[in-house]
């Protein structure tokens, strides 16, 4: 009841304030056929090689092809967990569900990944292989309620730049990783109770 | 302690004043306003300097940033409108003399009325500067002005108090500055130019701490005050700490002989704060009862200061001394022996004001902020200089109210240049007999005994006599036509002059109550026979040329 | 007792105030005491003079933001960069963008992915001009433990490293109500609700009085308990009238979604700052926008809905 008062009472006094001018006037707002700025995926971190531990001359680390051993080796389907790899791989992390290496990796071509239905995929388009499974994060990431940006929200006036799920997301440890929190306001308190749990 | 007063010397004003003369007010006022004993003095000069502490204090205020005070942007209201919402509750109980007095005709509350109305415009006072020191840019008030900036009426509930507590301010000093200048001036008052006025103060009253307690109720956000139970509560405690304060101011004047009040002003304020103290009690606990019982998380301010919430602790001495202060007095107040005793009653009075002082303040609008409204428990502690601006308003808010008593009493008790005559022998006489009747009064009310009583009484039986005589000598002789009319008068008053001595003589005699009727009935017929009787006498005497002394 | 003189004799206490007949001493006595009454008053009120020598004439009387001439307008946005400059040692730009037809703001914040790292907070900081002393934001992020939405058992001032497995974090901001208490108290009308759906604040009108403080159910509102300290170096030059210029003593200020930077089509400050994307901005009005995928597709939910303050900023978890 106060409510529809308090309505009745903003309006009429919107409408006496209309008469003395209400600022600056609403400029005509961005044009749906406007041309739009482009949306950038940040490119994921260029894969396709590995760390073999030596440095070159300038002190560059020295990176091995996959395929410089695969090619040559048979892939062992049954590897799961980083620490069952002892070659080259040492010290990998898997913590990705139970996924083995060859759920992702294509044992024809190292140098592309595989979609579970057998179809290649390059590296730049790793994301499609994450949508696989993650389909509802993939969805949130395309309607922009998932993953970090930055620019502009109306995109007829400027360009705009968003995370890769690899941003974010080691492929092998996907969990986001734990943060120091910046300090905390001066003046928060901290309640008793939860100090004591 | 009965210093009989010392006779007075002559008034200034010339006193075949027939007309009324503005100039000769101001002076009579500022004169009346300066002039005084030297308890008078020291009174004033201590006031004086905690209001300039005081002004210090908001200069500092103003220049460093409201950072000064203990507020933060989770208790952002702290002292200053603690002591604004108390002070609106002492001004509109001001007007709980007024019923009486104007709605029942209670002629001996009459001028126990101009006393109320009065803290009713000190305190309003008071009001209006706690709000002024709270805000942060003093420089934009004129924001508020409305036709000069932006008055958002009637939305917002601020506006409605600026509104209520100014009017109630101009319908105050236009009651009592009427009725003063009408006994100044000796006229009748006229009752279509201050009735309605006395009748919209009392819905006015109401009002201003309605309106105030919604200020507060309105705001969804702060379940603790989000309450319709708030402006009842408001009203009753008001009803409380108002007449109690008028308790205690009466019977100072009482004591210093400014005034000769009778008792039945004080015992209808003690019959009033027996009601209203229980009332409010009885909501205080309704209001814990419904919070608490149902324990759901909005409880969490009343928990904090009842009790302590996360280990914080500031309000609980606060809350638990006005609860015990309040009951006691409550208690008290019940007594039906309090009035006898004059000490007690006092020691209640100022319990329960402060009691509800605490209530107000400390107690409603600081726990609102406690926890804040996402439950975070940030303590508030008034500053320093906090302290002193409001020790300093106060100080402001005496001073103006010793000072509307000390212009408006001589007013009220004594002869005043509307009461001329025009013969300066029968003016002169009148004074002194004014003088004669307080001294009496004065005597009696301080429990002046044997032989110094009879001297004042027989100094003013004489006096009156001698009056009479001449005046009466002066009748026949300009050959006035009511002369026998006019002494059958005097010959009233003589015997009721005598009913009085008579009493007195009797030693089971109330001198109390025997004040307070001489007060009232000897002075209000001696003030009305001046004014009709012996003014028309005058107005034949001028008619004669017969200006004589 | 001491009042004989005065009142117990009635009128008689008008003695030597005016009789005329020379100075007496009480009248020589008085008038002492009255000049060093006057002369500790001004000695008191000494130090105004030094504040009010800083408040110009123009910033005293100038109006209402909503009533000014576009000319007043551009001199007010010099003045204040004048101003800026001559106390904070920097030169900045102050534009009054106006709000655009067909636009209407909403925010959404994913509560599933927010990992409570304060990096929103921080960037409001530095992004509004906030008093560096006080560390001031207008974000607090709560920790929450799963399973309760309830504040009373939330903290603000949490230390340890993020996320924690049992907990959840809500950072909370101005909610841009459609209703919003704290327009409808304010005495002057010095805040209001422009026609993007933001609430602002003219910090040359607000008088100080901090009730829209008291009507906040959010604690969205922040007082400047004083005039803000910032290193020349540490502020951001890119300034609107009526969201991050540099405020005053005395002021009300809030969350604008950084109204010089949303009207200009980018995004808040927070929303950039934020590592996970939990945040959602956009215009309402627009059917392809990303607020309304969030507002069509996703269970959301508003703080305090049962006070009827109608927040455009929404919160949902994912599935």
């Amino acid at each position: 009841m106060f409510g529809l008062v308090n309505a009745v009472l903003c309006a009429a006094l919107l409408s006496l304030a209309g008469c003395n001018g209400t600022g600056p006037a609403p400029v005509p707002g961005p044009n749906p056929d406007a041309a739009e700025y482009s949306v950038t995926i940040q490119a994921p971190p260029p894969a396709a090689g590995i760390a073999t531990g030596l440095q070159d001359h300038s002190g560059q680390a020295v990176t091995a092809a996959c395929a410089s051993c695969h090619s040559t080796k048979l892939p062992d389907t049954s590897t799961r967990r980083g620490e069952d790899l002892d070659q080259f791989h040492h010290g990998l992390q898997m913590a990705h569900g139970d996924r083995s290496c060859l759920s992702c990796h294509n044992a024809d071509d190292y140098n592309s990944l595989r979609l579970a239905d057998g179809t290649s995929v390059a590296f730049a388009e790793s994301m499609q292989l994450c949508a696989q499974c993650h389909g509802p994060q993939f969805r949130d990431y395309k309607h922009g309620s998932h993953g970090g940006m930055t620019g502009y929200w109306d995109l007829t006036r400027g360009a705009r730049t968003r995370n890769h799920c690899m941003s974010c997301h080691d492929p092998h440890a996907p969990a986001f990783p734990t943060l120091r929190p910046l300090p905390p306001p001066p003046d928060a308190v901290r309640h008793e109770e939860n100090s004591h749990e | 302690m009965p210093d009989a007063p010392a006779p007075a010397p002559a008034p200034s004003v010339a006193p075949s004043a027939l007309r009324f003369r503005p100039l000769g007010l101001l002076r009579q006022i500022v004169s009346w306003a300066t002039d005084g004993g030297p308890l008078f003095y020291v009174w004033m000069t201590v006031l004086t300097c905690i209001a300039l502490v005081g002004v210090h204090a908001w200069t500092n205020q103003v220049v460093q940033g409201m950072a000064v005070t203990g507020m933060s942007d989770h208790v952002s209201w702290g002292l200053y409108i603690s002591h604004f919402t108390f002070f609106v509750g002492v001004a509109a109980a001001a007007v709980m003399m007024v019923i009486p007095a104007y709605l029942y005709k209670d002629h001996e509350m009459h001028d126990a009325v101009i006393v109320g109305e009065m803290l009713a415009i000190a305190a309003i006072s008071v009001c209006l500067l706690s709000v002024m020191v709270d805000i942060g840019r003093p420089d934009r008030f004129w924001h508020m002005i409305p036709g000069l900036g932006k008055f958002n009426w009637p939305i917002s509930m601020l506006t409605w108090d600026v509104i209520v507590l100014n009017g109630y301010l101009v319908i105050n000093v236009f009651i009592v500055g009427y009725l003063l200048w009408c006994r100044w001036s000796g006229r009748e008052p006229v009752k279509k130019l201050y009735l309605p006025f006395v009748f919209l103060s009392i819905i006015w009253a109401v009002s201003i701490h309605t309106v105030t307690a919604f200020l507060y109720s309105g705001l969804g956000g702060r379940p603790f005050w989000n309450t319709a139970l708030l402006a009842p509560r408001f009203l009753a405690s008001a009803f409380v700490a108002g007449p109690a304060f008028i308790i205690c101011a009466l019977m100072v004047l009482q004591r210093l002989g400014s005034y000769p009040f009778g008792d039945k002003p004080i015992s209808f304020l003690v019959g009033l704060i027996r009601v209203t103290a229980l009332i409010n009690l009885f909501m205080l606990g309704a209001e814990c009862f419904t919070v608490l019982y149902t324990g759901s998380s909005h409880a969490a301010s009343l928990r904090y200061m009842m009790f302590g919430l996360h280990g914080a602790h500031g309000l609980v001495p606060w809350f638990w001394s006005a609860v015990v202060m309040n009951v006691v007095a409550a208690g008290l107040f019940l007594w039906p022996g309090l009035l006898r005793h004059r000490r007690l009653l006092v020691t209640a009075c100022v319990m329960t004001f402060i009691g509800i002082w605490i209530e107000k303040g400390m107690g409603l609008i600081v726990p609102g902020f406690i926890p804040s409204t996402l439950h975070e428990v940030v303590e508030y502690v008034p500053s320093l200089n906090e302290w002193k601006l409001t020790a300093g308003i106060t100080a402001v808010g005496l001073i103006i109210y010793t000072l509307l008593l000390k212009i408006a009493l001589p007013i009220l008790s004594g002869w005043t240049p509307g009461m001329a005559v025009g013969i300066a022998s029968v003016d002169d006489q009148h004074r002194e007999l004014f003088v004669r009747l307080n001294e009496l009064v004065s005597a009696l009310r301080h429990g002046t005994g044997g032989a110094e009583l009879d001297t004042v009484i027989g100094f003013l039986d004489d006096y009156v006599r001698l009056h009479f005589t001449e005046e009466e000598a002066l009748m026949a002789d300009a050959g006035y036509p009511a002369c026998e009319a006019h002494k059958k008068l005097h010959a009233g008053f003589v015997d009721e002059l005598g009913v009085v001595k008579q009493r007195l003589s009797d030693p089971g005699c109330d001198r109390e109550a025997l004040s307070a009727e001489l007060h009232l009935h000897l002075r209000d017929w001696l003030v009305r026979h001046i004014i009709k009787a012996d003014r028309a006498f005058g107005t034949f005497a001028a008619s004669k040329g017969l200006t004589v002394h | 007792m001491s009042e004989q003189g005065s009142c117990g004799s009635g009128c008689g206490c008008s003695g030597d105030g005016g009789g005329g007949g020379g100075l007496s001493r009480r009248t020589v006595l008085k008038a002492a005491g009255a000049t060093l009454g006057a002369a500790a008053f001004a000695h008191a009120v000494a130090p105004l003079t030094e504040w009010a020598a800083d408040l110009s004439m123009d910033e005293f009387l100038q109006k209402h933001y909503r009533e000014l001439t576009p000319d007043q307008l551009t001199q007010v946005l010099e003045r204040i960069e004048n101003d800026t400059r001559e106390q904070y040692g920097r030169e900045v730009n102050v534009r009054a963008l106006p709000p655009q037809e067909g636009v209407s703001f909403g925010y959404a914040l994913n509560l599933s992915i927010c990992v409570g790292c304060r990096r929103c907070a921080e960037a409001c900081h530095e992004e509004n001009n906030h008093d560096r002393d006080s560390h001031q934001s207008y974000i607090r992020v709560f920790e929450l433990s799963k399973g309760s939405i309830d504040f009373a058992k939330g903290d603000p001032s949490y230390d340890h490293p993020v996320p924690q497995d049992d907990k959840y974090y809500m950072p909370v901001q101005c909610q841009q109500c459609d209703n919003p208490p704290c327009v409808s108290v304010c005495p002057v009308e010095a805040t209001w609700k422009e026609p993007d759906g933001i609430v602002v604040v003219d910090y040359n009108w607000c008088i100080g009085c901090r009730y829209c403080e008291a009507a906040c159910p959010y604690h969205a509102r922040r007082f400047n308990w004083k005039a803000p300290e910032i290193p020349a170096e540490d502020i951001n030059p890119d300034q609107g009238y009526l969201s991050n210029r540099v405020r005053q003593a005395g002021v009300m200020e809030k969350c604008t979604f950084c109204l010089h930077r949303t009207r200009d089509g980018r995004m808040p400050a927070c929303l950039e700052a934020c590592p996970t994307g939990a945040r959602v901005f956009g215009n309402m009005l627009d059917p392809d926008s990303e607020i309304r995928w969030v507002l069509a597709n996703k269970r959301v939910f508003v703080l305090k809905e049962e006070l009827g303050t109608r927040p455009r900023f929404f919160y949902f978890f994912d599935e």
